[in-house]
């Protein structure tokens, strides 16, 4: 397992269930406090479930916007994980290179990165052969065309 | 990635815990890279390395999770403790703080992980003799008492870093040959590759260079 799988990681749903608990209790009776928030986002991030991942990002999200919040790389790196996981590699690219304007040689962030544009390369070759598909069935039909002007 | 002939027989999974500023990143560093970098910024959640060692003649990939030591990010990290078989605990013998926080370390990595994972107890920055705020007789006490292996390590110089690595491999490699970790069990932290290890056979084409000993070899950190 290297960084790469990091992003297949999963949390339990245990983990889920467990923060999930915690963050509706502070909600019942009051503002919730950041690191509740946060724990339960990052869980929500690692989640099997898109919509989880999604929940998890509009949280931390909401963090980031709050002017008072001391832990904003925590968020932004962890948006760029969820957003990576949702396949949104252009929003985690934009977060990626966010942080990478304030620490240029943060390795964690630059690692983070590589994956995250072999990622983006590894749909574009998957595009690619979709767009060849349709490339070779164009041919075949301008090649059909051709063949029938022939005498 | 699964495609292909693995040049190692077994991955063995390795957790790094401990106070934030002990040492963890710069001994993962040392360890998959044998460079110091003496200004790392803090690590958010976890980072990963990888290192393809040797025991008994069997290729075995370390794959390495470094924690964060932060307290904002303690309920995030204890979720990746499942399944290590490898724990590194590591305090800073300048700082008798992160010295009596191991015990808390301890029943975590107790906890969360299964009975057979091998700890090993770090006390890192041993080149600052003069700073020195542990003595290396207490810690081996310590270790004694709660059956851990134990050095006294260097980021900086690299001394036994390798030692503290491979020594926790080479526990974990016994334990295997003598049954007492189960390989099917669910959080052993250890997957076997029974065609693993095979030379030859054309290696693998992936972008995925894990696999070539060591990774990490464009991060200038
Ligand atoms: N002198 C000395 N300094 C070290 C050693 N290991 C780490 N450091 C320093 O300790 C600080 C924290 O190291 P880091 O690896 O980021 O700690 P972490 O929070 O446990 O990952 C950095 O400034 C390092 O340069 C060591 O073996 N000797
Ligand atoms: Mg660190």
């Amino acid at each position: 397992m290297d960084m790469d799988d990091f992003l297949g990681w999963t949390s339990s749903s245990d983990d889920i269930r467990k923060h999930e608990e915690a963050y509706n209790k502070e909600l019942m009776s009051g503002p919730v406090s950041s690191s509740t928030q946060f724990n339960y986002a990052c869980f929500l991030i690692q989640s099997k479930y898109p919509g989880d991942v999604r929940r998890g990002i509009s949280l931390l999200e909401e963090l980031y916007q709050n002017p008072d919040e001391s832990g904003k790389r925590d968020y932004v790196y962890f948006l760029a994980v969820g957003n990576a996981r949702l396949k949104d590699y252009n929003q985690a690219l934009q977060y990626i290179n966010g942080l990478l304007a304030v620490e240029r040689s943060n390795k964690q962030v630059q690692e983070l990165k590589v994956i995250i544009e072999k990622r983006m390369r590894g749909e574009a070759v998957k595009g690619a052969a979709v767009a060849g598909g349709v490339l070779v069935g164009l041919g075949a039909i301008v090649g059909l065309g051709i063949a029938s002007q022939l005498p | 990635m699964s495609a292909g002939p693995y040049n190692y027989s077994y991955i063995f999974k390795y957790i790094i815990i401990g106070d934030m500023g002990v040492g963890k990143s710069c001994l993962l560093h040392q360890f998959t890279e044998k460079k110091f970098m003496a200004d790392c910024p803090h690590t958010i959640g976890v980072e990963f390395g990888t290192r393809i060692i040797e025991v008994a003649g069997q290729k075995i990939k370390l794959q390495i999770w470094d924690t964060a030591g932060q307290e904002r990010f303690r309920a995030v990290t204890r979720s990746y403790y499942r399944g290590a078989a490898g724990a590194l605990m590591v305090y800073d013998v300048t700082r008798r703080s992160t010295y009596n926080h191991l015990s808390s370390w301890l029943t975590d990595a107790r906890n969360l992980t299964n009975p057979n994972t091998v700890i090993f107890l770090i006390g890192n920055k041993g080149d600052l003799d003069a700073q020195r705020d542990v003595t290396y007789e207490e810690a081996q006490q310590f270790a004694e008492e709660n059956g851990l292996m134990f050095v006294e390590a260097s980021a900086k110089t690299g001394e036994n870093v390798e030692e503290a690595f491979l020594e926790t491999a080479k526990k974990i490699y016994q334990n295997i040959q003598d049954g007492s970790l189960d390989l099917n069990a669910a959080e052993s932290g250890v997957q076997h590759k029974p065609n693993g290890g095979q030379a030859g056979a054309g290696g693998r084409a992936t972008l995925n260079n894990s696999s070539a000993g060591q990774t990490r070899e464009n991060c200038s950190c």
